[in-house]
């Protein structure tokens, strides 16, 4: 057993990575060459076109900003024109470039290096260190994410691994790795909520584990919600002194906000700890016009920051409450809950949860807990007599886009994988010999609110009218977490499928003229017998309404009541007609009973008025 | 299904002789648990109709921990790759149903016989104290077997419940199921009080992300994602004024003066004494071409606000033409 290939688990985070094994059952943390269990997650070029990485690259940052990179976990998977991109290249003191394919490039010394070749730098540098300890070569391992990353930002991540020379095993989420670093070391059984809040997500999954079955029963959260929005309020808090003092507007001084955005972090961390602390920036501002520059002193409480920040941990708890009411769990079923992310180290945050569930559980080290996890979900793997298997799960929606710009999920969000889902549609145009198949992931009706996974076409099929061509669409996830996606006509057998391998990264706007430009190829869903007889019916009480229209308008030019209903009666019209393509029973039936109460309305006004008037 | 199985019994020879890294206990395992595709939910997950979910949940991680593709990773599997995904597919699905309430009321519903096997089993289980879902499980079950009860019963819980989840801000569940009671109970109509309450609800509700969707596509610059949302609004509430005079001015501003009419309109009808409102419909009606009513608005405006400079200097121009 001792024979089989080591595999390690990488932690690859934000602002620091971890790397772990597990050697004789047991897993824990390799340090690495300089001595410590941290190694930043930044990568620099020195002038001499020296690569620097880990400890070396933090050094040297402040002397050399421009060609040092920090956060790419930000960026990586992204798309150059998307938003988060344009909104960081202007925080960020190292310069992005756009690369061939809309993928963001990091202009390092005279060279654009790609995002996977940056974190494959920082994976490299941990696989050394392993090896360092083993002192034999590492080729595989299992490599962490947030549990919000997309396809396309997983994809980046395992090209990284595979720049760097690594078998990427696996994929697992975060959370995930969290709790099955905590239950393995404790023989949990029952129910664990992990509540994930880091610097710019929150992140919450629940798992039920029995004897080292660790099934992810949901996972949630919010991708804009975490510790930077809490060092904005202490900003804004600094801010709006300042300009009460001075009349000054920092906001407006890049180099100012970003000694303020340092500042604020510091002193929140601080205040962890202690119960005040001071915030002192010299020369933060130098008015035009050669008059002294200004400096910025304040002084900050624990009690103010809570202050400041109260309403965004109430939210960070409501969001986990919701969580776990998706998954149909109750506070008080939870064994466990573990705290991950160093935003829970916060006292308030702690309090609220242990109010809103129950105590956080200790002895968790928040740093190290998910490498821990990611090391023994390889050793699992790899193990045939081990113990632990991990059931995970869709962290996101998938579905294809139809007919009238909307989603149809096939998979929904917190499917176990392995899983597959069949769902016959039929053509939406008289005459449509080609469909084309549109893989989307999220959570929203609008397809092009979601993102584009891979695209297809199914063609050839038989000349008929709309809807009497009916095609199968498949859609597999494997334990790997791979999706592929086939359409099979159904009369003829003609097969076209994909594997998705790459996100097609398109923002919201470009993916909408798509869906617009291609919306004759798109398919209809099937809608039940039910759906088809309440859209007549809503129409039939459109129809009815309508006609009665005429007659109430004429009567409305002698009284008050009439524009206003009339004008009521008009948008109800409007919104049921836009209501009748949804498949929604229930949002159907409302509409049929508002359209009938309109319809009585006009019925009962028209006997009454029509009689005075005669 | 006889033929079938009899047919397979040479490929199950065939698989048996097959040369993968699974021992031969193992492959026997896998290929009967693919014999048993066919089979119910629960048989198949191998517990009793009417089992808890606690038994559910244990059955379904055993038999994962045998055919979960992953307890084989990098192995050599031949054609029990398949097989054993088949399986655990299965596992899953039948747990995913078994475990959920309204899939599996679904589920049994179109399996009447494992419906009463699973009503008859449901009393006969010692009622536990920190069991309460499993009380009220066998009560409905009771109740469900006397025909006059049943009904009214069952709309009256599903009523209570579409209550609880009003009270905890979740109108659409309630939705559907004041749906199923009215459905359940026609002639009296059940929850029909509830029903207006979660309407509002959801109203209010989704008029409110409507109204941050607009502030997030103004930010952004996306007048017509704005736009989007104020309609919808209106189609939800047709007495918003604020919906009603901002959709006007992004029509104003987008140049279809003819559009935004119709909304400066109803938002002047919505709140008269709204300044900003009348100008706005002045200044369309004026370049419509309706200088009269263009007039007759911006003078109302100065009514109300007769310091406004926009409307005065506008009406200046008016009375030039």
């Amino acid at each position: 057993m001792a024979d089989h290939e080591p595999v390690i688990g990488i932690d690859l985070g934000t602002t620091n990575s971890v790397v772990a094994i597990v050697q004789s059952g047991q897993p824990h943390v390799i340090k690495n060459r300089t001595g410590q269990s941290l190694t930043p997650s930044m990568v620099a070029v020195t002038a001499g076109g020296k690569r620097l990485v880990g400890n070396l690259a933090k050094r040297q940052a402040i002397t050399n900003p421009e060609n040092t990179v920090y956060a790419s976990k930000r960026l990586i998977g992204r798309k150059y024109s998307s938003e988060q991109i344009q909104k960081a290249r202007e925080v960020l003191p190292y310069h992005l470039v756009c690369g061939e394919h809309d993928d963001v490039r990091v202009q390092l010394g005279d060279r654009p290096v790609s995002l996977p070749e940056v974190s494959a730098a920082v994976l490299q540098e941990l696989r050394k260190d392993a090896e360092a300890l083993l002192g034999r070569t590492v080729t595989k391992a299992v490599v962490t994410v947030p549990a919000y990353f997309n396809d396309g930002q997983r994809q980046a991540t395992k090209d990284a691994g595979r720049i760097a020379g690594l078998d990427v095993l696996r994929i697992i989420n975060e959370p995930t790795a969290a709790a099955l670093a905590y239950g393995f070391a404790r023989n949990v059984n029952g129910k664990i909520a992990v509540f994930d809040l880091g610097g710019g997500t929150l992140d919450v999954s629940v798992l039920d584990v029995s004897k080292g079955v660790f099934e992810v029963v949901a996972t949630g959260g919010d991708t804009y919600l975490g510790g930077e929005d809490f060092d904005n309020r202490i900003i804004e808090w600094l801010v709006m002194a300042f300009a009460k003092e001075h009349g000054v507007d920092l906001r407006k001084d890049r180099m100012a906000l970003q000694r303020l955005k340092d500042a604020a972090e510091r002193a929140k961390m601080e205040l962890s700890t202690v119960q005040e602390t001071a915030i002192n920036l010299p020369f933060l501002y130098t008015p035009s016009g050669g008059t002294s520059a200004l400096h910025l002193q304040a002084s900050l409480t624990r009690a103010k920051l809570e202050e400041l920040t109260r309403d965004l941990a109430e939210r960070t708890v409501q969001i986990a409450e919701q969580v776990l009411s998706e998954a149909k769990v109750k506070a008080s079923e939870l064994k466990e809950i573990i705290l991950v992310g160093g935003m829970t180290r916060m006292p308030m945050v702690q309090a609220l949860v242990q109010r809103h569930f129950k105590e956080p559980s200790k002895g968790v080290h928040p740093e190290e807990v998910v490498a821990l996890g990611a090391a023994i979900q390889a050793d699992a793997l790899l193990r045939p007599d081990s113990q632990v298997l991990l059931l995970d799960v869709t962290p996101q929606s998938l579905g294809v886009a139809i007919a009238g710009g909307y989603t149809r999920r096939l998979i929904a969000k917190n499917t176990t994988v392995p899983t597959s889902v069949t769902e016959t549609f039929h053509t939406s145009r008289d005459g449509q010999t080609t469909v084309k198949i549109m893989v989307l992931q999220g959570e929203s009706d609008i397809a092009h609110q979601n993102e584009l996974l891979g695209e297809f076409i199914l063609s050839g099929l038989r000349l008929a009218t709309r809807g009497e061509v009916e095609v199968d669409v498949t859609f597999d996830i494997n334990a790997e977490g791979i999706v592929s996606v086939s359409a099979r006509d159904r009369e003829t057998g003609v097969q076209q499928s994909i594997i998705v391998t790459a996100s097609g990264g398109l923002t919201d706007t470009e993916l909408k003229e798509i869906l617009e430009d291609q919306e004759d190829l798109m398919l209809e869903a099937q809608a039940s017998s039910e759906v088809i007889f309440k859209r007549a019916a809503l129409e039939t009480a459109a129809k009815e309404v309508e006609a009665l229209m005429p007659q109430v308008r004429q009567l409305a030019g002698t009284s008050e009541f009439g524009s206003d209903a009339l004008r009521k009666a008009e948008a109800i019209l409007v919104s049921s007609r836009a209501a009748a393509k949804s498949e929604d029973i229930i949002l159907l039936a409302d509409w049929i009973e508002q359209l009938e109460k309109t319809r009585t309305l006009f019925v009962g006004v028209l006997e009454r008025l029509g009689a005075r008037e005669k | 299904m006889r033929s079938e199985n009899e047919a397979s019994k040479p490929d199950e020879a065939a698989a048996l002789a097959e040369e993968v890294d699974l021992p031969l206990e193992r492959k026997r395992e896998i290929l009967a648990r693919e014999a048993a595709l066919g089979q119910d939910h629960y048989a198949f997950l191998g517990v009793k109709p009417g089992a808890s979910v606690k038994e559910i949940s244990g059955a379904y991680h055993e038999a994962s921990r045998v055919f979960h593709p992953d307890r084989y990773f990098g192995k050599q599997l031949g054609s029990y790759q398949a097989r054993l995904d088949r399986v655990f597919r299965r596992l899953a699905e039948a747990h995913g149903t078994l475990t959920d309430d309204a899939k599996r009321d679904a589920y049994l519903k179109a399996n009447p016989r494992l419906r009463v096997a699973a009503a008859a089993a449901a009393p006969a289980r010692p009622p536990s104290a920190d069991d309460d879902t499993a009380r009220q499980a066998e009560r409905r079950a009771r109740l469900a077997r006397h025909p006059y009860l049943a009904r009214d019963a069952k709309a009256k819980s599903l009523v209570t419940e579409a209550k609880s989840q009003l009270k905890s801000g979740t109108p659409e569940r309630a939705l559907g199921l004041l749906h199923m009671a009215s459905k359940l109970d026609p002639r009296h109509n059940p929850g029909a009080a509830e029903r207006n309450e979660a309407h509002a609800q959801k109203n209010a509700e989704r008029v409110k992300t409507e109204f941050e969707r607009a502030r997030e596509a103004l930010a952004v610059g996306d007048s017509a994602a704005a736009l989007t949302a104020y309609r919808s609004i209106l189609a939800l509430e047709p007495t918003s004024h604020e919906a009603a005079f901002s959709a006007a001015q992004l029509l104003f501003r987008a140049g279809a003066p003819a559009e935004s009419r119709a909304l400066a309109q109803t938002a002047v009808q919505l709140r008269g004494d709204h300044v900003p409102s009348l100008v706005l419909l002045g200044t369309v009606c004026g370049q419509l071409g309706m200088n009269k009513l263009a007039r007759r608005h911006l003078e109302a405006a100065l009514e109300r606000d007769a310091d406004n400079a926009e409307a005065k200097q506008l009406l200046k121009k008016l009375r030039w033409v």
